[in-house]
Order: structure tokens, then C-alpha cells, then sequence
């Protein structure tokens, strides 16, 4: 049986913006199994980014429990934290967030760097990710000198340096067009099978359903719904009307 | 890569704490890609320490200039005062005992200095050519015969003469430097003697204490702002220089860094800014200062310049440029580090 490579069990998140609540999640209950690739989707203000940083260990949820392989992440101290989004986790993110002072080959060693490789070791590897996502050619130079679809591909390659079992990424084709979103849907599909990496990607998108093994529908702070892939070939018409 | 055959919960490391030598490579980075934007945080921190360092060149000078002279004045007058009273004391019409008692006290005086020359030479001696010994052994000669019993009148004579010429000169002196101040007139802006009389006129110009407690009110007002100025200043650049990284932060957290890494980057840049920022802020503040008091005074700026009251400006100004930039720097990339990577990554949307 596979394991269960995140598990959340009734987790809510409320904020306080001065004297208002706003309850984000209000008990949310997921198992996501390892090498699977699925999506949460839902309107904006649906919670997803939430349940996001809940599960990739961004945020604390203030109330259940998050498990990111059978670990409890509340209790986590801090080094132990920044060790699981360091060798774990790889994080991609709409806004590409990758350091802009910093070469590419740079931004994809520097989780390296953090994990204690040589710099040596570094460089290699680093190389050799770079290579994989197809910018082989572009090791030094700088984002700005990077088109949108190639900057996200730097994250992409960043978040594999530490050969993480699972990646996060939250609306990784937000700001890119329609090809280049579906490079990238594509090129984490890849990662995912040859890989087994486990993906959970939180979007809008509707290119990612074909790719994604399940999804998680998400209104209102909870799940609306759960999908297989095999579910949604068939309804696809009705899909495109319900958002 | 996958570990999930393993059943149950998975062994999570603990984040190794990377060396210093680590932060400094990545805060020197920092600072070398960032090469303009760091120059203009440090001309801020440069700006600021010369501006802080010249309001008090400036007023330790002007300071210095105001009670320099009236110092130098003062002791002459004493010594003026002392050596009158001798004077008077020989020039009065004494009584036949008085005279008695003041040629004792006048020929010991008198003998006292011939011993004090015969000292002086024989110790002068030891280190003089041969030459030199042979003048000197006739001059001691000369002074020991002077001292004998019947040769007291002329030795009394003599010395007396030797004083009284001193006190010519002394007086010439005085006229001198009354002369000098009534030139040099009031010094220009805050001038000491309007609000606080000195209360020790016989302490040295270039003494710290007079530095600080002969400033008049106003410069000790202008003093004081220049700091809250500066103070500002440094602390808004460097705040500015975190909060634009926020975002990176939060990406860096997630990465792995712990925050403690962050925190140290953070401080090695800030540091350095600071430390090369002060040096050349004191420099520039001390030096523009220092010229423009010598165009407006002239050559007294450098005669009663005061090295001690300069001295302590420095140090004051090294410690609050480097201290500041540091601290500013420190608690927003603190508490940026701190926080969640998501709220730090929401921030600067």
C-alpha cells in the first residue's frame, strides 16, 4: 500500500485582521498519496492558497493537524523545519521567486548550498537540472534577462536540487501564457513520472486537470469534492460551466 | 526519489547551521550584485556621519577658539600677578628689619637659582664632547666662586637684575596677546560668554571637559538635532534595504535558511555598509569642518585646535554610524526573518 505522503485532519486556519475573523479553512480532511500529482482548485478567497501553505509546511494551521509524511509539523522546532522545506520540499510559486541579484545556475544551487553540498557538487548538479528543464544555455544569466516561461522553469529546477519527494507549486502558471503554462504543466507531469514526486499544485488553471491523477475541490474553507483524472474525462463540458 | 515503503513517520534531519564564512560569502555577493543600490544606502550612512561630525568639529573649534585665548590670558596674568607681588614686595621702603629678613629670603632665592645652574651643567656634562665639558667646567668653576660669603652683594645683584628682566619680557608678552585678541575680535556665532561664564578658566583649552561643559546652549541644541538627524537618516535607509528583500527572505526560508542565517547576512552587510559609510563620513565631516573654521578664523583654528574634544567627537560618531547601521538593519530583518515564509512573501504585494 502506498503511504500517505501529506495528511491533514481537520485542519482550520482563522486570521484576525484587527477585530474581524476571517476563517480561511474550516476543517479540511486530505490524504495525498506519494507519486501522486493532484491539484486543488476553487475560486479566489476558497481557501486554496491556505490549505497550500498548510500542507507544504508554509504555514501553521490554527487548529488540527497537518502530517507531512507521518510527521506532525506543529511539532517541528525551527532547524527541523527549515531542514524538511530544504530536503523535502521544493517550492514553486506564481511569482517565480527566484532571487533576482542571482544567476540562474546560482538560484538552483543555492538550496544546495543550504543542504551542505560542495561547491563543486553543486555546480554539477545544478548543471544537470538545468539541462533537464531545458536551459542548458542560459546557466548565467540573470531573471531579468529571462522570459516568464524560462524564469518558472528556474524554479522548477530549483525545487528539484535537493531531489525532494514532494513539490509544491502554488499557481506555477499564473503569470504565463497558454503555451508556456502547458510547457510547464507538462515538465512537472514529466518530473512526476520519471521522478516520483509527489506534486500539489494549487490553481486556477483548467490545463492542469488532464495532468493531475486527482482534484481537490475546494469552496468556502472546505472540500467541495474529490476527482480521479478518469472522473473528469468524461464530464469535461460540465466543468468548464461550473466556475 | 521516495521513501515511502517505510512504514510510518519519516526521520527528519535537524538544518545543519552553516559557518560564518558562508554568510559572508552571500552577504559580500549581496552587496557586490546589488553594487548601486548599496552605494546609495551607504552615502546615506556616509551623509549623515559627516553631517554629525562636522556640527561638532565645528563647535569644538568654535569652542576652543572662544576660550583658547582667554585661557593663555588667564595664566599670564597669574604668573604676571605672582612675579608683581615679588616685585612690589622689593620696591617698597621697607624697615631696616624687613630689609634684614628680605635680603636673607632674596640671597637664598639668589643662591638657590647659581645651585640650580651648577645642577643643570654638571648633569649637562655627562653628555657633552670634550669641548663642550671644558666651557662647561669653567662655568660650574665660575658659579661656585660665586657662591662664596664675600661675593654675596654681587650675587644678590645679579639675580635681582636677572628678575627684573624677566619681567620685562613678561610683560611684553602680555601686551602681545592683548594685542592678538583685540585683532582676532569676538568669534563669530555662539559665542560661549553670553550664556555660560567658564567655570574653570585655569583648565587647558584642548581638555575634553571643557568641551562639553563650555558649550553654550545652542550648540549643545544643535549638537543634539544633528544626531536625532542622522540617526533618522541611517535608520530609514536601512530599513528600506530589508523591506525591499522581504520577498527574498521568504523565498530563502523556504530554501532552508534558517533565520538565524538570514539575521547574520543581514548584519555582515549592514556592518560593512556601516563601517566603510562612518569611516568616510567622519573623514569627510571632520575635514570640510576643519576647512571651512581655518577660512573663517584663520591660522588660530589650528593653534587652539582641540585634539582631545576632536578625539571623543570621533569616537562618538564611529560608534554611532556603526552601531546604528547595524541595529537598523538588525530588527526588521529579524522579525522579517522570523515570520512565516508566507507572510513575509505577502507583504510586498
Amino acid at each position: 500500500m502506498q503511504q500517505n505522503i501529506v495528511r491533514t485532519r481537520d485542519v482550520t486556519k482563522v486570521y484576525t485582521m484587527g477585530k474581524v475573523e476571517v476563517h480561511a479553512l474550516r476543517g479540511v480532511d486530505l490524504e495525498i498519496r506519494a507519486g501522486e500529482y493532484i491539484s486543488i482548485m476553487g475560486p479566489s478567497g476558497s481557501g486554496k492558497t491556505t490549505l497550500f501553505n498548510m500542507v507544504g509546511g508554509l504555514d501553521k494551521p490554527t487548529g488540527g493537524k497537518v502530517y507531512i509524511e507521518e510527521v506532525d509539523v506543529a511539532q517541528l522546532d525551527a532547524y527541523e523545519l527549515a531542514w524538511l522545506r530544504c530536503r523535502k520540499i521544493g517550492y514553486i510559486f506564481q511569482t517565480f521567486n527566484i532571487i533576482p541579484v542571482m544567476t540562474a545556475l546560482e538560484n538552483v544551487t543555492l538550496p544546495m548550498v543550504f543542504a551542505g553540498l560542495t561547491t563543486d557538487e553543486a555546480r554539477d548538479k545544478g548543471v544537470g537540472l538545468l539541462e533537464r528543464v531545458g536551459l542548458g544555455e542560459r546557466l548565467s544569466h540573470k531573471p531579468f534577462e529571462l522570459s516568464g516561461g524560462q524564469q518558472q522553469r528556474v524554479a522548477v529546477a530549483r525545487a528539484m536540487a535537493n531531489d525532494p519527494s514532494l513539490i509544491l507549486a502554488d499557481e506555477p502558471t499564473g503569470n504565463l501564457d497558454i503555451k508556456t503554462g502547458t510547457e510547464i504543466i507538462d515538465l512537472l507531469k514529466q518530473l512526476n513520472k520519471e521522478r516520483s514526486v509527489t506534486i500539489i499544485s494549487a490553481t486556477h488553471d483548467h490545463k492542469m486537470l488532464s495532468a493531475s491523477d486527482r482534484i481537490v475541490w475546494i469552496r468556502d474553507g472546505k472540500v467541495d469534492r474529490i476527482e480521479e483524472r478518469g472522473d473528469i474525462k468524461i464530464e469535461v463540458g460540465t466543468i468548464e460551466g461550473e466556475e | 526519489m521516495n521513501e515511502a515503503q517505510a512504514p510510518g513517520p519519516a526521520r527528519i534531519g535537524r538544518q545543519m547551521v552553516l559557518p560564518w564564512r558562508k554568510a559572508i560569502e552571500i552577504a559580500i555577493k549581496s552587496i557586490k550584485v546589488r553594487f548601486w543600490r548599496s552605494m546609495i544606502t551607504m552615502s546615506s550612512i556616509i551623509l549623515a556621519i559627516a553631517f554629525l561630525m562636522s556640527i561638532w568639529t565645528s563647535t569644538a573649534i568654535t569652542t576652543a577658539l572662544a576660550l583658547g585665548p582667554q585661557n593663555d590670558i588667564d595664566s599670564l596674568r597669574q604668573r604676571i600677578a605672582t612675579v608683581r607681588t615679588t616685585l612690589d614686595a622689593a620696591q617698597g621702603a621697607p624697615s631696616p628689619q624687613d630689609l634684614q629678613t628680605r635680603l636673607a629670603s632674596d640671597l637664598e632665592i639668589a643662591r638657590q637659582h647659581a645651585q640650580d645652574q651648577i645642577d643643570e651643567a654638571t648633569e649637562a656634562i655627562e653628555d657633552a664632547t670634550s669641548e663642550e665639558k671644558k666651557t662647561l667646567e669653567t662655568t660650574i668653576a665660575d658659579l661656585k666662586a660665586r657662591l662664596a660669603p664675600d661675593k654675596a652683594v654681587q650675587l644678590l645683584h645679579d639675580d635681582l637684575t636677572e628678575r627684573k628682566r624677566q619681567l620685562e619680557l613678561l610683560k611684553g608678552e602680555v601686551d602681545a596677546v592683548l594685542q592678538q585678541e583685540r585683532v582676532a575680535g569676538e568669534p563669530q556665532g555662539a559665542a560661549p560668554k553670553t550664556a555660560d561664564k567658564p567655570a574653570e578658566p585655569k583648565v587647558a583649552g584642548g581638555a575634553v571637559t571643557t568641551f562639553l561643559s563650555h558649550m553654550s546652549a545652542t550648540d549643545k541644541w544643535l549638537a543634539i538635532l544633528a544626531l536625532l538627524v542622522c540617526f533618522v537618516g541611517i535608520v530609514n535607509a536601512m530599513f528600506m534595504t530589508v523591506q525591499e528583500r522581504f520577498r527574498e527572505i521568504g523565498t530563502m526560508k523556504c530554501l532552508g535558511a534558517l533565520d538565524s542565517f538570514i539575521v547574520k547576512i543581514f548584519l555582515i552587510e549592514s556592518a560593512t555598509l556601516g563601517f566603510i559609510g562612518t569611516l568616510f563620513g567622519i573623514a569627510v565631516g571632520l575635514l570640510l569642518s576643519t576647512i571651512r573654521q581655518a577660512l573663517v578664523y584663520g591660522t588660530p583654528t589650528f593653534t587652539y585646535f582641540p585634539p582631545g574634544s576632536i578625539l571623543l567627537a570621533v569616537l562618538m560618531a564611529a560608534f554611532v554610524g556603526l552601531v546604528l547601521s547595524i541595529l537598523a538593519a538588525l530588527f526588521p530583518a529579524r522579525n522579517a526573518a522570523r515570520m512565516e515564509p508566507v507572510e513575509a512573501m505577502r507583504i510586498e504585494e
